[in-house]
C-alpha cells in the first residue's frame, strides 16, 4: 500500500519535472533571444531589439545565421531610422528571400527614403525592385513611385504610372485617384485631371479620411475652375464641400469669389479612359451647397442674421447687384466661424467692401472694425507664437510625450500641444519634412538619455567590480539588470533571488544532457598562454572603453539635437513670417478702407 | 501635398484684371494659397546632411548598446550561472494580464502586461521576464498567471493558473520558457514549461 502511494506521488511530481531541453540553432526562429527581439520590435522598441539581435550575431561573429534573423535586424534598424544596414541586408537577401517578402522590405526602404527627402535614392530603389514586384504589390509600388516622382516635379511620368495602375487590378485607392488628378493638371492634361478630381469629389466616403479627401478634391477642383474664370462651374463644386470640416472656411470664401467671377462656359467632360457606366452618387446633406440652398439666397433672412439691414443699392447694374448679393451669402456664413482663421478674416474684409460698394456704409464700417480687431489679435498671437518657437519651447512641447519610446522612424505625432503656435503651424506640422526632422530631434534626445543611463550603469558595475576585488564576498551586490536596456528600476535581484538548493542528483551525472562530458573521452591538456596585463580585456576594461565611447558620442548627439531643433525653428519661423506678412497686408488694407469710409462721412459723401 | 499650387500663378494673372472688385479678390486669392506669393525661404541647415550625420551617430549608439548589454551580462550573469526565464502565449486572442515567477525561495518576479504588450505576445515572440544567477544543480520554479480573451466582457472571470516544477542548471546558461497554451478548444489554458539549449 505504502509502495503504491509513493509511486503515485512520484508520478505526480514527475509531471512538474522539466523534460529534456529542446535544442535551438542560434539565430533561428526558435532562439529565445531572437523571439525576445521580436517581442521588443512588436512593442516598437527597435533599438533594444536591434541591440539584442546584434548580440546574437556578436556571439558567433563568423557564423551565417538564418535569413529571417537578418530580415528582423534590417527591419528593426530601418524602423529606428538607420537605413544603411537595412539596405545592405535587403540587397543581400534579394536572392534568398521569397519574392513578396523581399519586395515588401525594399518598398519600405524606398518609403523611408521618400519621407526623409532622399528622392533620388527612393527612385533608384523603386526602379531596382520593379522587376521583382509581385502583382499584389504592384499598386503599392505605383503609389509610392508616383508620389516620389511628383515630389521631384515629374508630373507627366507620375501621371503615366498612375494611369497604368488604373487600367488593371488590383484597383488603386482614392488617394491615388486624387494624386492622378493633380498630376494630370500639373502636366497640362487639364481636362483629364479635372475629370479625375471630379470623380474623387463624388466618391462615397467610407471613413473620415475619404471624407476629408473628397472635400480636398472638391476644393482643389473648385479653385481650378475659379482660377480659369469658370465661376459658374466652381460654385456647385465648392458647394460639395462639407459645411463643417477642415476645408469648409476656404470653400465658403472661394465660393463668394466664384459668384463674383465670370460665369464661364459650359464644361466638356474629357474622359480618362476607364469610365464606368454608373456615375458615383453624391449623397451627403452636410455640405455647403445644402447649407446655402437656393431660396435662402432670395430671402432677406440671411442678411438679418448677420445684422445687415436691407441696404440701399446705389447705382449698381442689376446683374452686378445680384452677383454682390450672392457673394455675400457664403461670406455671411463664413464670418460666423473662428475669427482667427485667415479665411474668416478675409471674409470679414470682403463683406464690408461689398457693403460699401452697395451703399451700406455704416454696416461696412462695423465689419471693417471687426476685421481689424481680429487681425490685430492675430498679430499678437503670431508674436507670441514666434517667441515660443524662438525659445525652443515649440519642439520640446510637441515631443514631450513618451520621451523614451524607441519608435524612431515609426513615431507619429498623435496629439498637438495646446500652445499659441500650434494653430498657425497646423499645416506645417502635417508635412513630411517637418515630421521627419521632429523624429530626428526625438531620436537625438532619446539616445542621449539612453547613453547617459548606460554610462551610469556601467560606472555602477565597475564600482561593484572594484568592491569585489577589495572586499571579496562582503562587497555590496550591484543593482540587478533591467530586463532590457539600461534602466535602473530593476525588479529582480541576481544575488538574493536564487538560493542554493541541495541537489537530489548531480547534474553532471545526467549523461543525456548535451553538455555532459563523455566518460571515456581522452582529456587533452595544453599549456595556456597567459595574456599580458596591458592587453587583457575583461568586462571591466570593456566597460571602461564603452564609457569613453559614450563620453565622445554624447556631445555629438547634443550637437545633432541642437541642429535639428534649429532646423525646425527655422522652418516654423519662415512659415510664421509668411503668415505675418499676409496678416499685415490685410490689416493695412482694412485700415485704409476704414479710413476711406470715415473720410467719406466727414466729407458728407454717400 | 499642396493643392494645385502650380495653378497659383495663372490664378494671380487672371485675377489682376482692371476690374476693381476682381482685382481685390484676386489679391486675396493669391495671398491665401500656400506657397503662392511668399515662397518659403530655404532653411540654413541642410536637412539631408543632418539626417545622414544622425544616422551615423545612431549606428554608433546601437553598437554601444549591444556591447554594453554584453558586458553587463558577462559581469552579472556569466554563462555558467545564468538563468533566463521567458513568457510566451500560444493561444490566439488570449491576452495575458500578469505573470509571477518564483525560483527556489527567492523573491517573486511579477510583470503586469500592458494591452499592447499582451497583444504582441499572442502574435509573436516572447518576453524575457527575468534573468538571475543560480549554481549548477536542481532548482524549483513556480509561476502563476492571469489572462483573459480579448473579446471578454468586463464582467467575465479571468483565467488563472499556475505551474510548479524543477529544472536542472548545468554549466550552460539555462533558458526556460513558460508558455501559455491549450490543447484544444474545449480545454482550459495551461502553463507549459520548456527548457531551451543552444545547439551548434
Amino acid at each position: 500500500m505504502m509502495r503504491s502511494l509513493a509511486f503515485a506521488l512520484a508520478l505526480a511530481f514527475a509531471a512538474g519535472t522539466a523534460a529534456a531541453a529542446d535544442v535551438y540553432t542560434p539565430g533561428s526562429d526558435k532562439d529565445p533571444r531572437v523571439r525576445t527581439a521580436q517581442f521588443l520590435a512588436g512593442n516598437k522598441r527597435y533599438l533594444d531589439a536591434a541591440a539584442m539581435l546584434e548580440q546574437v550575431q556578436g556571439d558567433a561573429p563568423q557564423s551565417r545565421l538564418a535569413p529571417a534573423f537578418y530580415r528582423d535586424l534590417a527591419d528593426d534598424t530601418l524602423y529606428y531610422g538607420m537605413p544603411a544596414r537595412a539596405e545592405m541586408i535587403y540587397r543581400e537577401q534579394a536572392a534568398s528571400s521569397d519574392r513578396r517578402t523581399a519586395a515588401r522590405a525594399r518598398l519600405r526602404l524606398a518609403d523611408f527614403y521618400y519621407t526623409r527627402g532622399y528622392f533620388q535614392k527612393s527612385t533608384a530603389e523603386l526602379t531596382a525592385v520593379k522587376p521583382q514586384i509581385p502583382s499584389e504589390l504592384l499598386v503599392d509600388w505605383q503609389d509610392l513611385m508616383s508620389r516620389v516622382l511628383m515630389a521631384q516635379g515629374r508630373y507627366g511620368e507620375a501621371a503615366d504610372i498612375l494611369l497604368q495602375a488604373d487600367s488593371g487590378p488590383p484597383a488603386q485607392t482614392e488617394f491615388m485617384h486624387y494624386n492622378l488628378g493633380v498630376a494630370l493638371i500639373k502636366d497640362g492634361r487639364v481636362g483629364q485631371g479635372v475629370n479625375m478630381l471630379d470623380r474623387v469629389g463624388r466618391l462615397t466616403p467610407v471613413d473620415s479620411e475619404t471624407l476629408a479627401l473628397r472635400d480636398k478634391a472638391n476644393l482643389a477642383l473648385g479653385y481650378q475652375f475659379l482660377s480659369t474664370d469658370q465661376g459658374g462651374t466652381a460654385v456647385p463644386i465648392l458647394g460639395r464641400v462639407r459645411s463643417e470640416g477642415p476645408y469648409s472656411t476656404r470653400a465658403l470664401l472661394w465660393m463668394g469669389w466664384a459668384y463674383l467671377a465670370p460665369r464661364g462656359s459650359r464644361q466638356k467632360k474629357v474622359e480618362v479612359g476607364d469610365e464606368s457606366a454608373e456615375p458615383g452618387a453624391f449623397n451627403s446633406f452636410a455640405t455647403i451647397g445644402v447649407l446655402l440652398r437656393p431660396g435662402y439666397i432670395d430671402s432677406d433672412s440671411i442678411y438679418r442674421r448677420a445684422k445687415l439691414a436691407p441696404f440701399h443699392l446705389s447705382g449698381q447694374a442689376a446683374n452686378e447687384e445680384a452677383q454682390l448679393k450672392q457673394a455675400l451669402v457664403p461670406w455671411v456664413e463664413l464670418v460666423n466661424r473662428d475669427p482667427m482663421d485667415p479665411a474668416v478674416q478675409q471674409g470679414l474684409s470682403d463683406i464690408p467692401y461689398i457693403l460699401d460698394k452697395l451703399g451700406a456704409h455704416i454696416q461696412a464700417q462695423q465689419f471693417y472694425e471687426r476685421a481689424i480687431a481680429a487681425m490685430e489679435e492675430t498679430r499678437d498671437r503670431l508674436d507670441q507664437a514666434e517667441r515660443h518657437v524662438m525659445s525652443g519651447r515649440m519642439v520640446t512641447t510637441i515631443v514631450r510625450r513618451d520621451v523614451d519610446a524607441q519608435d524612431g522612424w515609426g513615431w507619429k505625432l498623435k496629439d498637438l500641444p495646446d500652445a499659441a503656435e500650434t494653430f498657425y503651424l497646423q499645416q506645417l506640422l502635417a508635412e513630411n519634412n517637418f515630421q521627419e526632422a521632429l523624429k530626428n530631434f526625438r531620436n537625438a534626445r532619446q539616445l542621449q538619455r539612453n547613453l547617459a543611463n548606460w554610462k551610469g550603469r556601467l560606472g555602477e558595475l565597475q564600482q561593484s567590480y572594484r568592491n569585489r576585488s577589495t572586499q571579496g564576498a562582503a562587497a555590496p551586490a550591484p543593482t540587478p539588470a533591467a530586463s532590457y536596456g539600461p534602466a535602473f528600476s530593476a525588479t529582480e535581484d541576481p544575488v538574493a533571488a536564487p538560493t542554493l538548493q541541495m541537489a537530489n542528483r548531480l547534474s553532471g551525472s545526467d549523461s543525456s544532457a548535451p553538455d555532459a562530458p563523455q566518460p571515456d573521452a581522452p582529456v587533452a591538456l595544453q599549456l595556456a598562454t597567459s595574456p599580458s596585463a596591458d592587453r587583457f580585456v575583461g568586462p571591466y576594461e570593456r566597460m571602461d572603453t564603452l564609457r569613453k565611447r559614450i563620453d565622445a558620442l554624447l556631445p555629438q548627439l547634443a550637437a545633432a539635437e541642437a541642429a535639428e531643433s534649429k532646423l525646425l525653428q527655422d522652418v516654423a519661423m519662415t512659415d510664421l513670417e509668411r503668415q505675418r506678412v499676409l496678416n499685415e497686408k490685410l490689416l493695412t488694407e482694412a485700415r485704409f478702407a476704414l479710413a476711406r469710409v470715415y473720410d467719406r462721412q466727414l466729407k458728407g459723401g454717400n | 501635398m499642396h493643392l494645385l499650387d502650380s495653378t497659383n500663378n495663372s490664378v494671380s494673372n487672371h485675377m489682376t484684371t482692371p476690374k476693381t472688385l476682381r482685382a481685390r479678390t484676386g489679391a486675396f486669392a493669391a495671398a491665401l494659397l500656400p506657397l503662392a506669393v511668399f515662397a518659403a525661404q530655404p532653411p540654413a541647415a541642410d536637412p539631408l546632411e543632418l539626417d545622414t550625420k544622425l544616422q551615423q551617430l545612431e549606428e554608433q549608439a546601437l553598437d554601444i548598446n549591444q556591447q554594453a548589454q554584453a558586458a553587463e551580462e558577462d559581469f552579472l550573469y556569466p554563462d555558467s550561472s545564468r538563468v533566463s526565464i521567458y513568457v510566451s502565449v500560444a493561444i490566439p486572442g488570449m491576452l495575458i494580464r500578469d505573470m509571477t515567477v518564483w525560483v527556489d525561495d527567492g523573491a517573486p518576479v511579477r510583470h503586469v502586461y500592458s494591452e499592447s504588450e499582451a497583444i504582441v505576445l499572442q502574435e509573436r515572440g516572447m518576453d524575457r521576464i527575468t534573468r538571475l544567477v543560480a549554481q549548477p544543480g536542481a532548482h524549483r520554479i513556480r509561476a502563476q498567471y492571469t489572462a483573459q480573451y480579448s473579446d471578454a466582457r468586463p464582467t467575465d472571470p479571468v483565467f488563472t493558473g499556475a505551474y510548479a516544477g524543477t529544472f536542472d542548471k548545468t554549466q550552460q546558461p539555462a533558458e526556460l520558457e513558460l508558455q501559455l497554451r491549450r490543447d484544444g478548444y474545449l480545454t482550459r489554458p495551461e502553463l507549459r514549461f520548456h527548457e531551451w539549449r543552444k545547439g551548434q
